[in-house]
């Protein structure tokens, strides 16, 4: 039998816990408050009474700051309404032919490196991340990515950039993770962003002198803002390379780490489980084995929202005074035993009804990549399947199973839920 | 509003995140009441609000949308 891996959260509590953390963010002592029930995150992510004061606030304002993610009120409504082109069914159905291309390549890599013993092996934190960023790059609009050294050197980047980011989790030097992360970022311009904006400047412009029709014209980040500056004319110019960097950075750890942990689940499920081998095939299947799997392992272990005003929580009565922090402890908040029993913390694919919690976030800030991510239940004809899905449903099909040689190890310089090493075996290649 | 009503519009509940986004952009059809989730005051709405049902529909922060073409 393979070995399992505790796919538990050990430690992330930290970062709650440790005042020096909290600081970072500017939360001033003793003026935030922990949530963990479903009913109390749930109104909080909701109401109208809190903003956004994580993600492109505090230590990562630097690099997300008046990116999507750090917006709230009109400023969130005219950007995500101006966005949601970008994740349109037409849209999402191009990124799953980019992702199934981008597959077939990476397989056959692995399979050209296949061990002496006749084993195919490879190391899924390196094969998914450089798969799935051929989607966001196709979604941003870089281009040149064909040449698989100028694609390693952006993954590179990227997970810097990402770092710097998310120093709000950080378990090392926060300064350091910015100051990398800032690097990275002028990298990042220079060698991908700027080529980018001035090939599609040039297209617009051709566009809007009547030389070349609508048609032509690419339906990406880049062209998008490049066609909108009215909205984002009232912050600095360098919101245009946030909002890539946005996309690029929610694109790669994340969602691939939860794709592994998604294996790693439906592997365990399935040796308890034999009998539902059989539906292994079914997108149906995975989507829900995904679902079950998002709930439990999430990507951050909270989320930070700050008070506009005093606030009496209707769920509760508790109250909550304004400028006061709240953390959203979602990953506790998706087992909640008065919402999925006191089985809640168990992944079971026979519960019902079956849900990802908080796993997608939750309000204004719901994750636009929910669709790309796990597509629509029950998806029949062409409708999109979701890129996680096609990836499980791609690595099964392929015979995967943990290397029983080598267990997967996480991140231990951020509390983001993030894998460093996850080794497995392709058995059918 | 017409006679011939061109779409046919629903929101899930269970994936309503109450943001009062679809209000914003089609506030005679959609109405969220405090707390949520959105409700659908005009379920077969007039022809000329395809456009309009198209952006909420995309917009939806929850993906909660539905809007169908309706049978005449």
């Amino acid at each position: 039998m393979p070995a399992k891996i505790d796919t538990s959260d050990p430690g992330l509590r930290r970062a709650i816990e440790e005042p020096a953390l909290q600081s970072s963010w500017g939360v001033p002592p003793g003026r935030m408050t922990k949530l963990t029930s479903f009913a109390e995150v749930d109104e909080v992510f909701k109401s109208k009474d809190f903003a956004q004061a994580g993600n492109g606030h505090g230590d990562s304002a630097v690099i997300y700051g008046h990116s999507l993610i750090s917006l709230s009120g009109d400023d969130h409504f005219e950007r995500r309404k101006l966005e949601s082109v970008l994740f349109r069914k037409e849209s999402l159905l191009k990124y799953e032919g980019v992702l199934e291309a981008s597959l077939d390549r990476a397989l056959e890599r692995a399979v050209a490196d296949r061990s002496a013993d006749g084993v195919v092996r490879a190391d899924l934190v390196k094969l998914l991340p450089s798969v799935v960023l051929r989607v966001s790059t196709t979604l941003i609009g870089l281009d040149d990515l064909e040449d698989r050294a100028r694609l390693d050197t952006l993954q590179g980047l990227v997970r810097k950039i990402g770092d710097g980011a998310g120093a709000l989790y950080s378990l090392t030097d926060h300064a350091e993770n910015i100051r990398e992360g800032r690097e990275a970022r002028e990298q990042f311009i220079t060698e991908y962003f700027a080529p980018a904006w001035e090939r599609r400047a040039a297209l617009v412009a051709a566009h809007d002198r009547g030389e070349l029709p609508e048609s032509e014209l690419p339906v990406d980040l880049v062209t998008l803002m490049i066609r909108n500056k009215d909205h984002f004319k009232k912050w600095d110019e360098v919101v245009y390379v946030t909002e890539a960097i946005l996309y690029i950075v929610a694109s790669s750890g994340n969602p691939t780490s939860r794709a592994m942990d998604a294996m790693a689940n439906l592997q365990g499920w399935l040796e308890d489980h034999p009998e539902d081998w059989s539906q292994v095939e079914d997108p149906e299947f995975l989507r829900q084995a995904l679902t079950e799997s998002l709930r439990l392992k999430m990507g951050v272990p909270f989320q930070v929202r700050r008070a506009l005003r005093d606030t009496v929580l209707k769920s509760t009565g508790r109250r909550i005074a304004e400028g006061d922090f709240v953390a959203l402890e979602h990953g506790l908040a998706s087992r909640d035993p008065e919402v999925y029993g006191s089985d809640g913390a168990v992944y079971d694919l026979h519960r019902k009804p079956m849900s990802f919690g908080f796993a997608f976030g939750g309000g204004p800030h719901t994750c636009n990549g929910k669709g790309l991510s796990i597509g629509e239940p029950n998806a029949r004809g062409d409708a999109p399947l979701g890129i996680l899905v096609r990836i499980i449903g791609r690595l099964f099909a392929a015979g995967v199973k943990l290397d029983p040689a080598a267990a997967p190890r996480r991140r231990s310089d951020t509390i983001r839920n993030e894998w460093d090493t996850f080794p497995v075996l392709l058995e059918k290649l | 509003m017409t006679d011939s009503p061109a779409q046919s519009v629903r929101v899930d509940a269970g994936l309503c995140q109450s943001t009062g986004y679809c209000a914003r952009i089609a506030p005679t059809v959609f109405h969220v009441p405090e707390g949520g989730p959105a409700e659908v005051i005009d379920d077969h709405p007039a022809a000329e609000l395809a456009d309009a049902l198209r952006e909420a529909e995309d917009a939806c922060p929850a993906a909660a949308i539905r809007v169908t073409a309706a049978a005449r």
